[in-house]
């Protein structure tokens, strides 16, 4: 009987085991999309799925909120944390704005402004105290709630919906604090900054967008 | 083990199937596990929960501790006489307004003592479990189920105290805030979602 060759030798280190396991769950990972979208999703795994697809659907609103944690992470303790605290709460207030029937002027323009400013306060590394900065990104997030809060699908569960959205929301911000925290180094804050610059050039795209 | 514990929590709440249910599912292992399964498959009441077991733990162990006896007493109390006046609640601003004072409070950071905290959480038991009773009425076995869905609040409140009570780390702390300011954005939404009439 001849020796098949292993798919991992049996004397495997931990580590070499652990990288296999990582490959198969990536590919995994990556499949899983394909087989999501070959049907059009309904009942509570539609009102989940929709609401965490609105936030990162659209770039206007996923580089504002990845930018709010790109600058808590610039401006470090305590607004790396107060800002991501403040945001979903204020962005639901935006929500509960716009389902109420309350209408906001030029939503898709504060929008719009929320990246070029956010972006701009990170090029520039400008430090605001944390109540004018909390102010800033409350303000805006309630344009963002409105605007996406309340898009959800005729016939879906609005819990998971809101869940969805919210958890959407966080992640992104995290995304923002996670790329933030090359800040701690000389060339990352560099790297930052130009990071500020990209989303303000997104915003200004939008804006133009919007106002056209 | 926390990371895996906190990404477990939020797929089996991402995954789970649907808002209260009308009536109680068939996990085909009895009312007992009924009643459990349908706690576990509510998103409304695991959140309810969740944060009441996150205010109660940022509080302290005494506080985790009355939360763990009056939330579970306070919900099985609440669906038995929900059984027995044949009344039960429909999901309403009332439910929705405490979990967003909760949600509000696990974000500010508010720690409060256990004298406070198990009035609060007696509050939040009539509340969830009046609606609880109207997914028994004509169910088999429904004392049983009650007996279900109170163990599973008391499992849950305990976890999850015990969870807020153990972070230490700075970051951590910072965790459960976010994860409370969370609760509070969602339940904000759905008050929006009542007033337009859908829940």
């Amino acid at each position: 009987m001849t020796d098949r060759p292993r798919l991992l030798p049996i004397h495997a280190s931990r580590h070499q085991l652990s990288m296999a396991v990582q490959i198969v769950l990536t590919t995994w990972l990556l499949l899983i999309p394909l087989i999501a979208l070959a049907h059009v999703e309904g009942g509570a795994a539609g009102g989940f799925l929709s609401g965490f697809g609105h936030p990162i659907s659209g770039l206007d609103h996923v580089l504002a909120m990845v930018a709010v944690g790109l600058w808590g992470a610039q401006l470090s303790a305590p607004a790396i944390w107060l800002l991501p605290v403040a945001f979903p709460i204020m962005m639901a207030f935006g929500g509960l704005l716009g389902l109420s029937g309350v209408e906001l002027p030029a939503v898709e323009v504060a929008i719009a402004l929320s990246a070029v400013i956010l972006g701009a306060l990170i090029l520039g590394a400008i430090r605001v105290p944390l109540a004018a900065a909390l102010l800033l990104v409350g303000f805006f997030a309630v344009f963002h709630g409105h605007a996406h809060g309340t898009e959800m699908t005729a016939g879906q569960s609005a819990i998971l919906y809101s869940i969805g959205f919210v958890i959407a929301t966080g992640l992104l911000h995290a995304a923002g604090i996670g790329i933030g925290f090359i800040h701690r180094w000389e060339p990352g804050r560099v790297a930052l900054r130009g990071a500020g610059g990209v989303v303000m050039a997104g915003g200004v795209f939008f804006l133009w967008n919007a106002l056209a | 083990m926390r990371t895996t514990a906190w990404i477990a929590s939020l797929a089996l709440l991402a995954g789970a199937p649907g808002a209260a249910h009308a009536h109680l599912v068939n996990s085909g292992l009895g009312p007992f596990y009924n009643g459990t399964l349908h706690l576990l498959l509510s998103p409304s009441d695991c959140l309810a929960v969740l944060a009441v077991g996150l205010l109660a733990g940022q509080g302290g162990k005494a506080s985790a501790r009355a939360a763990a006896i009056t939330l579970p007493l306070a919900w099985g109390g609440a669906v038995l006489a929900g059984l027995t006046l044949e009344r039960a609640a429909e999901p309403g601003w009332l439910e929705v307004a405490l979990l967003i004072l909760l949600g509000v409070s696990v974000a500010a950071g508010v720690r409060l003592p256990a004298w406070v905290l198990a009035p609060v959480a007696v509050l939040i038991g009539i509340v969830h479990g009046l609606e609880t009773a109207g997914a028994l009425v004509d169910s088999d076995g429904a004392l049983v189920a009650v007996a279900g869905i109170a163990t599973a609040v008391a499992v849950l409140t305990l976890l999850t105290g015990a969870l807020a009570v153990s972070l230490q780390a700075a970051w951590t702390r910072v965790a459960l805030q976010v994860g409370g300011s969370w609760i509070a954005a969602v339940e904000m939404l759905m008050l929006g979602w009542i007033l337009q009439g859908i829940s």
